[in-house]
C-alpha cells in the first residue's frame, strides 16, 4: 500500500503533473466509455426485443393458419433461424419461474400486443442450456447456447387455437466485451502523447525553477552581491525578487555585524596597548608578567578575530605558491620553538591562491597539531589533479562528537579551553574558511593509533603561473 | 622592471632580481624563475637580502650573524648554518645545477649569482 502511494505521489514536479494528467485522462475515458457503452446496449436490447417479438408473432400466426400437425411441424422447424429455433408440440412447457425480469415482461407485453388472440396463453421465460425438455424431444441446437454468453436460453411459447403449442428459443442477448484492444487503443495512444508532451513542455516550465534552487544554493554570504534571476512566469519572478530582497537584507546585517565586530576588535588595540605602556611601570614582576601574559592573549584574540573576519572578506589576488616551501617554513617555525615536527614535502607542489591566508591556514592546522600533541608529522603528497597536506599527531586526539564541532568559530574543545594554553577558537575555523574558499577540503579524524589526523586537499596549479605575468 | 638586468649584476631598488629570480623588497617575497612564490621565514629573508647586498664575497657567520640582525640572544653560528641550509633548500628547487649559496669550508658563505660571474 505504502508502495503504491509513493509510486502514485512520485518526486519531481515533472512526474507528479503526470500522474495527475493520465489519472484524469484515465477517468474521463472509463467513464465516457461506460456511458457509451449502457447507451448502445440499451438502443440494441430495445431493438432485438422489437424485432424478437415481431417474428415470433408473425411466425405464430403463420403456423396458426396452417391445417394439419404435420405442415405445423415442418412449417415450425423450416421458418427456424439460426437466432431463433421454432417447435410445434402438444404440450405446453414448464417453466418453474416465468417472467423473472424486466426483459422478460416487456417482451411479454410487448407479444400480448402482437398477438391479442394468444395474450392468455404465452409464456416468456429462461431455460438452463442443460435442460432440453422439448414437446417432440428434439434436442435444441447447440448454436442458440452458443450465441449468447449466459447459461440460459430464452424460451417463449405461444398457444395456437387449436390448443397445440409453439415453442420458441432463443439465446440471451449477451453483453459484448467492454474491454477490447481497439477500444483501449485510443486512451492508450492518448497516454503516450501526455506522457511525451508534458515530460518536455513541463520540464521546460520548471526549469526556472531548477536554476532558482541552483542560484539560491550557490548563494555565498562573502561574495559580491548575487541575485537568483528573476523570470519564468510569473509567481517564480515573484519569488525570485523576494529571494533576492531577501538575500540583500542578509548580507546587509552580515556586513553590519562584521563591520561592527572588526571595529570593535581594531579598537580594542589602543587602550591594549596603553595598558601595556602603563604595565611597564608596574614594580611587581610577577604582576606586570601576568599583565604581559594576558594582553598578549587579548592580542591574539583580536589578531585571529580580525583574520578571521578578513578571510569572509574574500576576493585576494590569487597567485602561485610553492606549498612545499611555504609548508618547510611553517614547520621549521614550529621546530625553532621546540616542537617536534617532520616535514616531508617534495619540491614543485604548485597551488593557486593567497598566499597569506593559504599560509595562515596551514600554519592554524599545524601549530595546532603541534599544541595539543607531540611528534607531529607533516607529509605533503600529490592525488589526481589535488596536493594533500598530513598532518599526524600523536596527542590525546579530539572526542568524535566534537570533530565537527571545532570548526566552528569560537568553539573549542573542553579539555583545551582549562589549559593555559590559550586560543581562541577560531584557527580550524579560519583553516577551514581558508581551504574551501579554495576549493578544497579539510577533514579531521582519530587515528586508530592515537592522535589526530588532519588531511587538507586543495586543487593543484592548473596552469603554471610566468615570471612575465606575475610581474 | 626598473634598474638593469644586466647579467651578474644586480638590481637595486623595491626589486631585487637574481638569475632569474624576484626579490621583492616592499612585500617581503621572492618569486622563482618560474614565477612561483617561494615562501621564506623573516630569518631566511634578511639572509637572502645580505647575501644580495654582498654578491660575490665571503661572508663569516659573524658578518651574516650582524646582518640578518640576529633576534634572540641566543643566535649562534650554528643557527646560520641551519637558516643556510634552508634558504639554500628552497633556492635549489629551481636552481639546482648551480647553488647560489657556496660554502667555503671554514669561513662563511659565498653568494655567487650570475651565469658569467662578476
Amino acid at each position: 500500500m505504502m508502495r503504491l502511494v509513493r509510486f502514485l505521489t512520485p518526486d519531481t514536479v515533472v512526474a507528479r503533473a503526470v500522474t495527475v494528467l493520465l489519472l484524469a485522462l484515465l477517468v474521463v475515458n472509463a467513464v465516457g466509455y461506460m456511458t457509451y457503452r449502457m447507451g448502445i446496449d440499451a438502443i440494441i436490447g430495445a431493438a432485438r426485443e422489437r424485432e424478437l417479438a415481431a417474428r415470433i408473432s408473425s411466425i405464430t400466426k403463420a403456423v396458426n393458419e396452417l391445417p394439419t400437425a404435420s405442415e405445423r411441424d415442418r412449417a415450425a422447424h423450416a421458418l427456424s433461424t439460426l437466432t431463433l429455433e421454432v417447435h410445434w408440440a402438444h404440450v405446453a412447457p414448464t417453466i418453474d419461474n416465468p417472467e423473472p425480469d424486466a426483459m422478460c415482461r416487456s417482451l411479454s407485453e410487448r407479444l400480448k400486443k402482437l398477438l391479442p388472440r394468444n395474450s392468455s396463453a404465452l409464456i416468456v421465460g429462461y431455460v438452463p442450456h442443460s435442460d432440453h425438455r422439448q414437446g417432440d424431444g428434439s434436442a435444441v441446437s447447440n448454436q442458440i447456447s452458443n450465441l449468447g454468453d449466459s447459461s440460459y436460453n430464452l424460451q417463449i411459447s405461444a398457444r395456437l387455437d387449436d390448443g397445440s403449442w409453439l415453442w420458441f428459443l432463443s439465446y440471451v442477448p449477451g453483453t459484448a466485451p467492454y474491454i477490447s484492444w481497439s477500444a483501449l487503443l485510443v486512451p492508450l495512444y492518448m497516454c503516450v502523447a501526455i506522457i511525451l508532451i508534458a515530460v518536455l513542455s513541463l520540464r521546460w516550465v520548471t526549469r526556472p525553477l531548477r536554476l532558482f534552487a541552483d542560484a539560491a544554493g550557490k548563494f555565498n554570504i562573502d561574495a559580491e552581491a548575487q541575485k537568483v534571476p528573476e523570470f519564468g512566469p510569473v509567481e517564480l519572478r515573484t519569488a525570485s525578487r523576494a529571494m533576492n530582497s531577501m538575500l540583500e537584507r542578509i548580507q546587509l546585517l552580515v556586513r553590519e555585524r562584521t563591520a561592527a565586530l572588526a571595529a570593535l576588535s581594531h579598537d580594542l588595540r589602543t587602550p591594549i596597548t596603553r595598558i601595556q605602556l602603563r604595565n611597564e611601570l608596574t614594580e611587581d614582576d610577577t604582576l606586570r608578567t601576568a599583565t604581559e601574559a594576558d594582553l598578549a592573549e587579548m592580542n591574539e584574540m583580536i589578531q585571529s578575530t580580525l583574520e578571521y573576519l578578513r578571510v569572509g572578506a574574500g576576493n585576494m589576488p590569487r597567485r602561485a605558491i610553492d606549498i612545499g616551501a611555504m609548508l618547510h617554513t611553517i614547520c621549521d617555525e614550529q621546530a625553532d620553538i621546540g616542537h617536534d615536527v617532520a616535514l616531508n614535502a617534495p619540491p614543485g607542489i604548485l597551488m593557486s591562491g593567497s598566499p597569506n591566508i593559504i599560509k595562515r591556514a596551514l600554519t592554524n592546522v599545524i601549530a595546532n597539531a603541534c599544541k595539543y600533541g607531540e611528534k607531529v608529522k607533516v607529509d605533503l603528497t600529490t592525488t589526481g589533479g589535488h596536493m594533500q597536506v598530513t598532518v599526524r599527531d600523536e596527542g590525546p586526539g579530539i572526542p568524535e562528537q566534537d570533530l565537527e564541532r571545532v570548526f566552528e568559530p569560537f568553539y573549542r574543545v573542553e579539555s583545551s579551553r582549562s589549559r593555559t594554553t590559550g586560543g581562541t577558537g577560531l584557527g580550524l575555523t579560519i583553516a577551514r574558511k581558508v581551504i574551501e574558499g579554495h576549493g578544497g577540503l579539510v577533514t579531521l579524524t582519530n587515528r586508530p593509533t592515537g592522535g589526530l589526523e588532519v588531511v587538507v586537499s586543495m586543487p593543484l596549479c592548473s596552469m603554471p603561473v610566468t615570471a612575465a605575468m606575475v610581474k | 622592471m626598473r634598474g638593469g638586468d644586466k647579467p651578474g649584476s644586480i638590481a637595486r631598488d623595491d626589486v631585487v632580481r637574481f638569475d632569474g629570480w624576484i626579490l621583492d623588497l616592499r612585500r617581503r617575497e621572492l618569486v622563482s624563475p618560474s614565477g612561483t612564490l617561494v615562501d621564506l621565514s623573516t630569518g631566511e629573508f634578511d639572509l637572502l637580502n645580505a647575501f644580495i647586498e654582498h654578491p660575490n664575497r665571503i661572508l663569516t657567520r659573524d658578518a651574516l650573524l650582524e646582518f640578518a640582525k640576529a633576534r634572540s640572544a641566543e643566535t649562534t653560528d650554528r643557527v646560520i648554518d641551519v637558516q643556510v641550509s634552508r634558504l639554500r633548500k628552497k633556492l635549489a628547487q629551481e636552481s639546482a645545477e648551480r647553488p647560489l649559496i657556496k660554502t667555503v669550508r671554514g669561513v662563511g658563505y659565498m653568494f655567487a649569482p650570475g651565469a658569467h660571474g662578476p
